[in-house]
């Protein structure tokens, strides 16, 4: 099949060309408003599925481990409830609480708190604001207890032994010249204490459920 | 001579290829017309199959979310729970255990012809800035040639992470004050600082243990008694 174009007449090339033309627009037009709406439209829902799809194997895998988890976060709830009642002066009522816990200790080991003294102030001036990082300040504590050497030991062994949080910031044995072995010693203890209402904000401290 | 003689008009000639031209134009518009509907059909048999596909995940996911949720709820309470127990634990390890440390003082300083007088212990808080997490570099990355490549503000390389929260630690200082006997007072005083810094449990809490003084006791009824000053100084303990 041979198409001489010079054989063609001039209204035979405008209607060739007209059809070329015509092509062009007609490919383009279904191009523009068929095809590419169709692949992007097959992209998108493509993406979402594989977007789904990996959120999908990533649940399935984490679930296979729900058991697990549950355990161990209901181990560390029961732990935390456990450290926070025994060693964390409660919010807002930390004297009263560390009052009871030192006459508690000093009762244990067998010595006589001359003075106790608590301020809410954190750390003092001296140090930084929290203990850990976040959900706790020191709440300090002053006391001067009259004893000998082996009974202040003994009392700081249970007093340590009691709260495992405690920290004795200072301490100071002084011999007395007029009651031999009885010196004189004056301990300032900081507690940890909450930083904010653990009943107005959601955890540090878990409630139930 | 011959004569040729052309009487057809130029509208009168016709084609006289294997195919008529008409079915060339109708040939051509078919088949780009066909070849866009082939591609088109393609096309949308994986727009619908990517439709369905997605109706099914969504009802697995419809499914599976709530536990999930459920799920990632308890974790977040459990990794708050562990955050929290870590910062008391952090308070545990973060002090001086007095009982055991006056204890081995006790012991360290019984066997010398010492009288302590007084022993303060204070501790300074203060807040430690961990070293900031290491961004991994890749080693078989070439490294560039040249003029120095520009601040990542520049380009447009990630910020680098927020330094992660200070941690607060504490030291102590022990200060012992007392009195030694004897013309050989001072050697047994060095030989109880050389002793507190040595001695085992001991010496893996101090920093630095130094004699800060030692000098005769005043008047004559302290004669032969000299007054001595150890200081020492724990290493920093941090609450992590």
């Amino acid at each position: 099949m041979r198409l001489n174009w010079s054989s063609l007449t001039k209204e035979q090339k405008q209607y060739a060309f007209l059809l070329v033309v015509g092509l062009v627009i007609l490919g383009s037009l279904l191009y523009a408003f068929a095809i590419i709406p169709l692949q992007e439209g097959a992209e998108r829902r493509q993406a979402e599925n594989d977007a789904l799809r990996e959120k999908l194997i990533k649940a399935d895998l984490a679930l296979k481990h729900e058991v697990r988890a549950k355990m161990e976060g209901e181990q560390k709830r029961a732990q935390l409830d456990e450290l926070t009642n025994s060693a964390v002066a409660p919010f807002g009522n930390a004297f009263a609480w560390v009052t009871e816990q030192l006459y508690v200790v000093a009762k244990e080991a067998g010595v006589e708190m001359e003075g106790l003294n608590g301020n809410s102030q954190p750390l003092g001036s001296s140090g930084p604001v929290a203990i850990g990082n976040r959900s706790f300040v020191a709440f300090s504590a002053q006391l001067t207890v009259p004893s000998s050497y082996a009974d202040m030991l003994h009392f700081l062994r249970v007093l340590e032994e009691k709260n495992p949080t405690v920290t004795v910031t200072s301490l100071t044995i002084d011999r007395n010249e007029a009651t031999p072995g009885r010196q004189r010693v004056s301990l300032a203890l900081d507690w940890p204490t909450w930083a904010k209402d653990p009943a107005a904000s959601p955890p540090p401290k878990p409630g139930k459920p | 001579m011959n004569v040729h003689v052309n009487l057809l008009h130029d509208d009168e000639r016709r084609y006289q290829g294997l195919v008529g031209r008409k079915f060339i134009v109708i040939a051509a518009t078919s088949a780009v017309v066909g070849l866009l509907a082939i591609v088109g059909t393609l096309l949308g048999y994986n727009l619908i199959s990517a439709q369905q596909e997605l109706q099914q995940l969504r009802a697995s996911w419809k499914q599976t979310e709530p536990q999930y949720k459920r799920f990632l709820a308890q974790q977040k309470v459990r990794d708050l729970a562990a955050g929290v127990l870590g910062e008391l634990r952090g308070a545990t390890h973060g002090r001086l255990p007095m009982h055991d440390f006056l204890l081995e003082v006790q012991r360290v300083v019984a066997p010398f012809p010492v009288q302590l007088d007084r022993i303060t212990i204070t501790s300074e808080a203060s807040l430690v800035q961990p070293p900031p997490p290491k961004v991994a570099v890749k080693l078989d990355e070439p490294k560039p040639e040249g003029p120095v490549a520009p601040p990542a503000a520049i380009t447009n390389a990630p910020p680098p992470p927020p330094p992660p929260p200070a941690i607060p630690a504490r030291r102590w200082r022990v200060t012992l004050t007392g009195r030694v006997f004897g013309e050989q007072g001072h050697s047994a005083v060095v030989a109880l600082a050389t002793q507190l810094q040595r001695s085992p449990p001991l010496a893996e809490i101090w920093e630095s243990v130094r004699l800060q003084n030692l000098a005769r006791a005043p008047g004559e009824a302290h004669r032969g008694e000299q007054l001595f000053t150890i200081e020492g100084l724990t290493k920093l303990r941090k609450c992590e």
